[in-house]
């Protein structure tokens, strides 16, 4: 067996454990043994479950054994969550149990700098291989996997998707996969894997590029183990699938706090910006870009073109949007003439006052619905992908405007779904207060907004955020589709 | 005199002068402007006499790391007479500059005119290894910071796009009336530095500049290598 071959083989196995067994698991609410318990308990897991705690009999309803060795059945996967000074002696546990992976949520090893700590971690490696034991951290969340019912916090979305994400941070783990499924993105795999005593970023890339579930990799780096093998690896999987990459430590103030966090040496940013460009890795600047990228990916087609067509906001709203989207490098291109010609014939008026991006409240005027223009841009050659706008400022009142919004929207995804052409959507002020919820307006765009991302429509806040996510994307496209540097 | 990273690394060298490194990227099939070493005044201007005019004369020197600002380079040395003055000059100034360097001699070259000059290099960043740097020379270099890097390997693609992805990128094309440079050149001597850094990781940081290119292919005028 290849040596890639042989740690996609490890890690598919730590994503589809048949039986996990929580060390340290208790009863205290507060304490991450009886989280990891009751998160899997929360997400539906299908394995076996076994608590391992010496003091206990019963946690959540589910038998406690006092070690791992107590435990009747095999053991496919152990997460860890006791402390670091107890990790060797579990190891010698497991290896007599015969486990092959554990997770070590178990911290305070080598992202704390202190020495002692080093050693102990550098230990803890030696052992785990000397006993062929995978580990996966110390000091992070573990593995998220849908599909298995297997969770790393809570209220995580159990319905599968097609981004596998890698995110070297606990704490980002979930608000992650959380922004993410606001958007309406689904994940296959995620794994957060901290100080990568042993599996790092670069064998979760090459599993991720085996994995037929994963089409889209998301990364949230602070730094790697090895550059030279991670440059090399990303370059041959970025040819396969787009990887979504956000370095955290770019800033001097940032790369310090980075060694300190997880204890990993961040190259200095320009290094970084070489390599990402190089290899083709789209590369995120924020969390929010981040999950702007990932939305982007996940719902449009593999675009390569830039000229945009869009359609609705007001006056003001409209040229901003314009501006934005060239800005980023969108080619916000003039209404081509059998568009007008075809208007033209609902109102002659047109011709004087229609241009890209097309303003709501002249198309009112004209008694043109927008979702009339929208369709023409959908069959007309000139556009690559067309843009929704909403209009929340209309002077409709209340039922009037809903109605308007809402046989917009409608149109909209209708035009979607006929799927001449990709669709996107800037609606909805993410913004909003908690006493605004049960206003009106906020209330239908918010329920907008979510009708059109469960119909499959990418929805973005501002058009400065789709137009950059949307740049990004056919960059990326043009270049898988390019066989080698066309001069 | 040293023509080898290999032996320089045995010497337990730390630098290696502009003549020996100019051996040595010579040896990686990268095209150096022909340099001679005169050990005295009569050799440098037999040399000047054979080579043509004008020529370039510069302080042969390990210890030497910036010639030009310690007064070691003389540009554009029209007769056999300038190349004598010139000789005697330059060893002066180190003479009592420098007293403490030993000076192995004067190289002799042809003065370069015409053609643009750019920059190409190589260094090594501790997480990805060895990068290949590509740039404009003069002003562009080391006021406008105007280069890109690669991490070595590069494919030819990469060589291109770094290329390209200079701001100063037009006046390649012949943008002030020059003739266009020949760009596939330049990203063969990129594509050797590459190999050049994978077969030395003893190779700490190199620099070719200036490097002049022009519509017929491109020339190193200078080099420097500086070992681990």
């Amino acid at each position: 067996m290849q040596p890639s071959a042989a740690i996609v083989k490890i890690i598919d196995d730590i994503f589809h454990p048949r039986s996990i067994a929580v060390v340290g698991a208790s009863k205290g609410h507060t304490s991450f043994g009886y989280q990891y318990l009751q998160i899997l308990v929360e997400s539906g897991y299908r394995g076996r479950l076994y608590p391992v705690n010496p003091q206990e009999k019963e946690i959540l309803g589910i038998q406690v054994y006092p070690s791992l060795e107590d435990i009747p059945g095999e053991i496919d996967y152990v997460i860890c969550c006791i402390n670091a000074r107890f990790v060797l002696d579990l190891l010698a546990q497991s290896s007599r149990k015969k486990v092959k992976a554990i997770h070590l949520f178990t911290g305070k090893l080598s992202e704390t700098g202190d020495e002692k700590a080093l050693q102990l971690e550098e230990e803890i490696k030696k052992r785990a291989q000397n006993l062929g034991i995978r580990l996966i951290g110390p000091n992070c969340m573990g593995i998220y996997n849908p599909g298995e019912r297997i969770a790393y916090n809570h209220d995580l979305c159990m319905e599968p998707g097609s981004v596998g994400a890698i995110i070297q941070s606990g704490g980002l783990a979930g608000e992650i996969v959380r922004l993410a499924a606001l958007r309406g993105v689904r994940f296959s795999k995620v794994v957060s894997y901290g100080n990568a005593a042993d599996l790092n970023e670069t064998d979760f890339l090459e599993y991720l590029l085996w994995d037929k579930e994963t089409k889209i990799i998301l990364m949230y780096l602070e730094g790697v183990k090895d550059g030279q093998k991670f440059f090399k690896t990303l370059r041959r999987v970025t040819k396969e699938k787009p990887v979504i990459v956000l370095k955290g430590g770019r800033s001097r103030a940032g790369a310090k706090s980075v060694t300190s966090h997880t204890a990993s040496i961040a190259g200095s940013i320009s290094t970084w910006q070489v390599v990402l460009r190089q290899v083709k890795a789209v590369q995120a600047n924020s969390l929010t870009e981040l999950i702007d990228l990932c939305t982007a990916f996940y719902f449009l087609p593999p675009i390569t073109g830039n000229r945009v067509g869009v359609v609705g906001g007001g006056g003001g709203k409209s040229v901003l949007a314009g501006d934005e989207y060239e800005e980023a490098g969108l080619e916000v291109v003039p209404i081509p003439d059998e568009i007008i010609q075809l208007l033209a014939k609902m109102n002659p008026k047109v011709r004087r006052w229609l241009v890209n991006p097309v303003d709501a409240s002249i198309l009112a005027s004209l008694n043109i619905e927008s979702a009339d223009v929208l369709r023409c841009m959908a069959q007309s050659p000139y556009f690559d992908l067309l843009c929704i706008n909403s209009s929340e400022d209309s002077l409709f009142y209340k039922d009037d405007w809903i109605a308007f919004m809402q046989s917009y929207m409608n149109e909209a995804v209708k035009i979607h779904k006929e799927g001449s052409k990709p669709v996107i959507a800037v609606v909805g002020n993410p913004e909003i207060g908690i006493s605004q919820v049960d206003n009106w307006r906020w209330q239908t765009l918010f329920r907008l907004r979510e009708q059109l991302i469960r119909e499959g429509i990418p929805v973005f806040s501002s058009a400065g955020q789709a137009a950059t996510a949307i740049v990004k994307l056919a960059y990326y496209y043009r270049y898988q589709k390019a066989e080698g540097y066309n001069k | 005199m040293i023509f080898s990273i290999l032996e320089a690394k045995a010497q337990g060298l730390k630098k290696l002068t502009e003549f020996e490194a100019k051996e040595i990227l010579k040896t990686a099939g990268i095209p150096v402007v022909k340099t001679f070493l005169a050990r005295s005044k009569e050799e440098a201007q037999l040399l000047a006499d054979n080579i043509g005019y004008p020529v370039v004369l510069k302080i042969c020197c390990r210890d030497l790391v910036h010639k030009t600002e310690a007064g070691g380079v003389s540009l554009g040395l029209a007769g056999s007479g300038e190349v004598g003055l010139a000789y005697d000059r330059m060893l002066k100034t180190m003479k009592t500059e420098h007293p403490r360097y030993s000076i192995e001699g004067v190289t002799v070259q042809p003065m370069i005119d015409g053609g643009i000059e750019v920059v190409a290099g190589v260094t090594r960043d501790p997480q990805f290894g060895a990068m290949v740097m590509f740039g404009l020379g003069g002003i562009f270099v080391e006021i406008l910071r105007d280069v890109s890097f690669r991490i070595v390997p590069l494919t030819e693609e990469d060589a291109y796009e770094m290329i390209d992805e200079i701001r100063g990128r037009a006046l390649l094309d012949g943008a002030r009336g020059t003739d266009p440079v020949k760009i596939e050149a330049l990203a063969e001597v990129l594509l050797k530095l590459s190999h050049f850094a994978e077969a030395n990781p003893g190779v700490k940081e190199l620099d070719i500049n200036p490097l002049f290119a022009d519509s017929r292919g491109c020339v190193a005028a200078d080099a420097r290598i500086i070992l681990e």
